[in-house]
């Protein structure tokens, strides 16, 4: 049993959510040396391990710079590529469901990971924390701007929070980029969360907050699970649509999907990750059955990359591994 | 695990190819990571992620440090600069050059230091320029000074003659009073 555990609904379609608060303790620069850090983050430790409740759950660890742990941190979203370059400290809960960096551009970044939709949840979460660390050290902050942090982009709530979503038929439909616009004009920012630019692979899509002034978080909050709920009906419109134009071509897609999930012997993480979409979208429209969506997401984050060591083919061939296991339990409606 | 090209410092890097046929295995320490140009690979991995901690703002708005910021402020060569008397905040020592070129600030002092660059870039940005929402839970509470409360025992403890207890207060009062300056 984890405490820290949070879940949302909209599983089908909404993979996870997160929120990140940026602080920088008062009467230090932003830029800190190694020392430093590592005095924040003793700080900030024993801060946590003070309350009785939650400080059993936390844990310190050193982030040796460009080490293989650090890339794994990166993979399972707990690090930022910066850190993992340049050192630092990370204090996370044993789920791995609330992390905070010690040692990026900000003093802190205070991170709450949950499943599904609940960026609210993630975010009273956050507060808690912070509100925790803040009873001891105070943050810079300023009467007129809020939170102070090392980029004006972030300045006053130090809020980003973000919803991954999979949306693949609005990818294919085209809709995708009417939907930027409408984002945009909603004070939030989506874009792919695999691949190059603006290319999504597998639909998946990371909306979050754009502005951090001016809103509460509690309300910056707010405004993106609506927008990311429409975006969601929207995603289910263009399914129905697919289902209604051409069922069977529909179903075939699923089911080979499914099929080289359970008998791939090599496996590349852009063929897997089309994949994982397409049965994701089976399971969610009734075509498929057996496995908890949630599973899948956490396989794909489990089949990336770093998470796998050896050459490109062996890597390729755990991967396929990986997924024949789960693939199994698959049931065709 | 001791590094296997030198030896000396902890293997934080497991690598491994296969070329040809031929595996490749080793540990290694960052350094000799770097000297083997394994770096590369570490630069690579994440590539292909448009990740999370990105910051929207950048990789929206363009290349750098987004192209608002360069519009707005990055592109101009303060005068000061060029006459060596340029403004330097007082507290981190960053210089006004130095935030026009990275668009971060150094302190938090900075704000206020470059608040005619800064404010209306944030305003630019946000929409707004006031903060709403969470503040610091209270203003912090008047205490009593805890120097004071060492002085009175001091004071006591040299009625008493405990002069061993009054050295001890007298250089944790020292200490406190240097904090505070």
């Amino acid at each position: 049993m984890s405490l820290f555990s949070l879940h949302g609904g909209f599983t089908g379609l909404a993979a996870s959510s997160r929120v990140r608060l940026a602080r920088n303790l008062k009467g230090y620069p932003f830029r800190l040396t190694p020392a430093q850090h590592s005095e924040i983050a003793d700080k900030v430790f024993s801060a946590l391990r003070g309350n009785p409740t939650i400080g059993p759950e936390f844990e310190k660890k050193q982030i040796i710079p460009r080490s293989t742990e650090a890339s794994q941190l990166v993979e399972e979203h707990l690090i930022s590529p910066e850190l993992a370059r340049n050192g630092g400290w990370l204090i996370v809960s044993r789920d791995g469901g609330v992390s905070i960096m010690v040692g990026e551009e900000d003093h802190l970044r205070l991170q709450v990971i949950g499943t599904g939709l609940c960026p609210k949840e993630c975010l009273e979460t956050a507060n808690r924390i912070a509100a925790l660390i803040e009873a001891t050290l105070p943050f810079a902050y300023d009467e007129r701007l809020g939170y102070l942090t090392a980029c004006p982009t972030n300045v006053g709530t130090g809020l980003r929070a973000s919803i991954m979503l999979h949306l693949p038929m609005l990818t294919a439909t085209g809709g995708i980029n009417q939907l930027a616009g409408y984002a945009g004009s909603r004070g939030c920012a989506i874009r792919g969360a695999y691949g190059e630019g603006s290319q999504a692979v597998g639909g998946f899509y990371q909306i979050s907050n754009q502005i951090t002034l001016g809103a509460s978080a509690a309300e910056l909050t707010d405004k993106l699970v609506e927008t990311a709920t429409a975006i969601i009906d929207a995603e289910k419109k263009a399914r129905e649509q697919v289902r209604s134009q051409n069922e069977a071509a529909l179903r075939d897609r699923v089911c080979r999907a499914a099929g080289t999930l359970r008998s791939a012997y090599l496996i590349d993480t852009g063929e897997a990750i089309q994949c994982i979409s397409d049965v994701l979208v089976g399971l969610q429209m009734g075509l498929l059955s057996g496995v908890e969506p949630q599973v899948l997401y956490g396989l794909e984050q489990r089949i990336r990359p770093a998470m796998l060591t050896g050459a490109p083919q062996e890597r390729d061939q755990k991967r396929a591994a990986l997924l024949r296991e789960t693939a199994q339990s698959l049931r065709f409606a | 695990m001791k590094c296997e090209k030198c030896g000396k410092n902890e293997a934080t890097m497991y690598y491994k190819e296969t070329i040809n046929g031929v595996t490749r295995e080793m540990h290694l320490c960052p350094e000799c990571a770097q000297k083997e140009n394994l770096g590369g690979t570490f630069e690579n991995a994440f590539q292909s992620m448009n990740h999370f901690w990105s910051d929207p703002f950048h990789s929206f708005l363009g290349g750098g440090f987004g192209s608002l910021w360069n519009d707005m402020l990055g592109t101009a060569a303060p005068t000061s600069t060029l006459l060596g008397t340029e403004r330097k905040c007082p507290t981190c020592g960053m210089t006004e050059s130095e935030l026009r070129q990275t668009g971060r600030v150094g302190c938090p002092d900075c704000y206020s230091t470059f608040a005619d660059i800064l404010n209306p870039y944030v305003r630019k940005l946000h929409g707004a320029d006031r903060h709403i929402g969470t503040a610091p839970a209270a203003p912090e509470q008047p205490q009593a000074d805890p120097v004071e409360a060492l002085r009175a025992q001091l004071k006591a403890a040299v009625e008493s003659e405990d002069y061993e207890q009054a050295a001890r207060l007298r250089d944790e009062i020292r200490r406190m009073e240097g904090e505070q300056k």
